[in-house]
């Protein structure tokens, strides 16, 4: 490895004091590198060391505080409310799965744009529709789009070999997107059309992701 | 009538890392005792973490607060294996991306209060200029750079479990350090050069 390679390898630790041997053994026989991990060193220790205000309230006035509101809660949690508030909850989880298909639909448009020609843009758009409107039969049929859209895309990027981090940026997405799809998964395991087709989608991204980093490493 | 001595050892026993497990079961049947030791034991880390995130300190108090109450809504879903400490910062990382939504497009900035500059004598003022150009080079870093870079140094968490923290996979967690590191070390070096 070179000096930029072992550098690198210092950001990437997890801790500064135990470095990977061969890392570890450049520092010590290369001064630059060594006068580099020792000024990431000090920077994490003097932000480890920055001080903020004292909190406005001690402990224990927190702790009666939140036992207050923790009382005044119970006290009023009457059946109606208690109906409001799982209506309010389940809005927002429908809210949650559409803005996460979203999200995620940029990721693979931002994606696309990376490829020489980029292909069936209008279908994306008419997606994005569906992904608002949320309901099981256009999430299904986005799962099964996103599968082979995934499939054929990901071959695209891995011949572009110029774009190193950029591709590397995306299978980090990729890989954000299955965990965040396998978490809504979760919580529509009542419904299990819709956990389904969520769970294809995370599989799918996991296996973008998989490949290009394979594609990456070669 | 005999008063109960607590030997300074003993009280010091709570706040050994792991000493809120055994206390889990306690917790999960929403035993407020346990719950009140939970509080103790994470609310100045909670507060140090959201306080620098938001940079405001009543936006802290007010996020640790809820972070308390929506922690103890949650308390019966905890399992026997869960990492106490990921989960509340996890719940502290939700409401904090909560405040920032809901402060998008409020064009309403709030002072940066947090940053404890009492002047000092004039051999700390250098440091003091040295922590002011660190916080603003924090400060202008991505929010989920930040989170994870705050919880690497000031929480000294592992990968594995800021992972748990920010509800993302340890490599990515991995990956925002990096990141982090990396631009506060461009940022700061530029700095250094226009000071030559």
């Amino acid at each position: 490895m070179n000096c930029n390679q072992i550098r690198e390898q210092i950001l990437r630790a997890e801790n500064m004091g135990k470095l990977q041997k061969e890392v570890a053994q450049h520092v010590q026989a290369c001064l630059a590198c060594r006068e580099y991990q020792s000024t990431v060193q000090k920077m994490e220790m003097q932000i480890g060391q920055l001080q903020v205000t004292e909190p406005l309230h001690s402990s224990h006035i927190r702790l009666k505080n939140i036992e207050g509101r923790l009382d005044r809660r119970n006290v009023f949690a009457s059946p109606l409310f208690k109906f409001r508030r799982f209506e309010k909850e389940r809005g927002r989880q429908k809210l949650s799965v559409a803005v996460a298909l979203v999200a995620f639909l940029f990721a693979v448009v931002g994606g696309l744009m990376l490829i020489p020609k980029p292909i069936d843009r209008e279908s994306i758009a008419g997606l994005r529709v569906f992904a608002v409107r949320n309901d099981t039969v256009h999430l299904k049929l986005m799962a099964d789009y996103l599968v082979e859209l995934l499939q054929k895309d990901v071959e695209k990027l891995i011949s572009v070999r110029e774009l190193r981090d950029q591709m590397l940026d995306f299978a980090i997405e990729l890989g954000r997107s299955e965990s965040e799809f396998q978490r809504l998964a979760n919580l529509y395991d009542s419904s299990p059309e819709v956990a389904g087709s969520l769970v294809r989608i995370a599989h799918a991204s996991k296996d973008a992701e998989l490949r290009l980093r394979r594609a990456l490493q070669a | 009538m005999a008063h109960k001595v607590v030997k300074p050892e003993t009280k010091l026993a709570i706040f050994q890392p792991g000493a809120l497990e055994p206390n889990l079961a306690r917790l999960v049947q929403g035993d407020r005792e346990a719950f009140a030791l939970l509080v103790l034991f994470y609310n100045e880390s909670l507060y140090r973490w959201v306080a620098r995130l938001t940079g405001n300190s009543h936006a802290a108090e007010d996020l640790v607060q809820d972070t308390f109450v929506r922690a103890y809504q949650a308390i019966t879903r905890l399992r026997p294996d869960t990492n106490l400490k990921a989960w509340l910062f996890r719940i502290a990382h939700n409401a904090y991306a909560n405040w920032v939504r809901n402060r998008k497009g409020k064009n309403s900035l709030l002072p940066n209060d947090v940053l404890d500059s009492q002047a000092g004598p004039e051999e700390l003022a250098q440091e003091n200029e040295t922590s002011q150009k660190l916080q603003q080079a924090i400060d202008k870093l991505p929010e989920e750079w930040k989170a994870a870079l705050l919880l690497r140094t000031q929480e000294d968490m592992a990968f594995r479990e800021m992972a748990i923290a920010l509800g993302t996979t340890e490599e990515t967690a991995r990956w925002r350090v990096y990141k982090a590191r990396q631009k506060l070390m461009e940022t700061l070096e530029v700095k250094r050069e226009d000071a030559r």
